[in-house]
């Protein structure tokens, strides 16, 4: 009896420990940013650009400012290409916080004019006190791929 | 709809392992240690832990439902945050004084049975009911804890704009964490169930490390707001 005990017991550490660096794996694998482009900027102040390889310039930028945890948001994404704008894009949202899952966070961006695409969501508070925040905007234009990532932080 | 319970399910799965156990473990943790350490059948130590979470996971599926039907996440957690905080406090204080008890200097908190507060008299109650029908209860209000993986499930919720699809989401979401927090709490009665003497006083004061952690999350949070 106390053998079995014993066993169970060190079966349990040995399996609890292969869920728990599992779980460490797949918050690393997860807060793994896809993106080539990435930048972090001072969303409080600004908006923020990203340049890609193949000349568009994606812009990112959250309203009303100061963009505060648990309130209602709306994610604007500018695309443009030089001075043109880029009106026949595909484009979605992605919201994360590096080094933490949080669940799938996705407000749905919609052309609202031109280039200029606009989604409604919340960014939720984390009781640990970390206040940064990871965009990821994915473009699909003209047959290509292009991923920005775009690390802020929130009040 | 089917693809947004889903992902609800799935997302607790994925919190489970990594979120809820990094974030929620040492509470686990310390229920866990604090409890007798009289030998019992495993299914017997199990019981706990079950009831403690059915508690969580009850107002997680009541969370949901209000946020569904009220159809705003901010206006309804904006109400609860105060609860929250509260909660997170309380939660804090009731880890150290668990962690006192496992370390056998219980008997000097006496003196809060002298101090007229019906949340700590409450508070005590809970804790220190023999009965094992206990953990319900304390599911049910620590499931209160602020947590942002929760919260990006209830504004699914808020999203279905209905009772019951706002809390089948929060439900399902609870269900997803299940394995991992039942898991992770039948290591730690395995682990406390063995440990004796010196060991089991030190996990007392990891208890109360622990507790202060969750004390500053509650307060830090609240003077952000």
């Amino acid at each position: 009896m106390k053998r079995s005990g014993r066993k169970l017991g060190t079966l349990c550490m040995l399996l609890s420990g292969i869920v728990i660096l599992a779980g460490i794996i797949s918050i690393g694998v997860l807060d793994v940013s896809s993106a080539e482009n990435r930048t972090t900027c001072d969303i409080q102040r600004d908006s923020c650009l990203i340049q890609t390889g193949e000349g568009m310039t994606i812009e990112f930028d959250i309203h009303p400012k100061p963009v505060t945890a648990m309130s209602e948001l709306t994610f604007i994404v500018n695309l443009s290409r030089g001075a043109s704008p880029v009106t026949d894009a595909s484009t979605s949202l992605d919201l994360s916080m590096p080094g933490m899952f949080m669940g799938k966070n996705r407000p749905v961006l919609k052309q609202v004019y031109d280039g200029r695409y606009e989604g409604r969501g919340i960014i939720t508070r984390c009781p640990s006190g970390n206040k940064t925040w990871q965009a990821e905007v994915t473009v699909e234009h003209a047959g290509k791929t292009a991923v920005a990532s775009f690390v802020f932080e929130v009040k | 709809m089917e693809t947004g319970y889903f992902l609800a399910f799935t997302t607790g799965v994925l919190g489970g392992f990594g979120h809820c156990i990094g974030m929620c473990g040492p509470l686990v943790a310390s229920y866990a240690l604090a409890q007798a350490s009289v030998p019992q059948p495993f299914l017997i130590r199990m019981l706990p832990h079950l009831l403690y979470n059915s508690g969580r996971i009850t107002t997680y599926a009541l969370i949901g439902g209000v946020m569904g039907l009220s159809g705003s996440f901010v206006n309804v957690a904006g109400r609860l945050a105060g609860i929250q905080n509260i909660v997170a406090v309380i939660t804090g204080v009731a880890m150290i004084f668990m962690g006192l008890s496992i370390v056998g200097i219980g008997a000097k908190t006496a003196w809060i049975e002298k101090k007229n507060l019906p949340i700590l008299r409450a508070a005590q109650k809970v804790l220190a009911s023999p009965s094992t029908l206990r953990y319900y209860p304390l599911g049910l209000i620590l499931g209160l804890l602020p947590c942002g993986l929760s919260y990006t499930v209830f504004i699914a919720s808020a999203g279905t704009g209905g009772l019951f699809p706002g809390m089948l989401t929060a439900l399902l979401f609870g269900l997803g964490t299940l394995p991992a927090l039942l898991f992770f709490g039948a290591v730690m009665t395995s682990i406390s169930a063995s440990l004796r003497g010196r060991i089991y006083r030190a996990g007392g004061v990891v208890v109360m490390i622990m507790g202060l952690y969750f004390l500053f999350r509650g307060i830090r949070i609240y003077a952000n707001l």
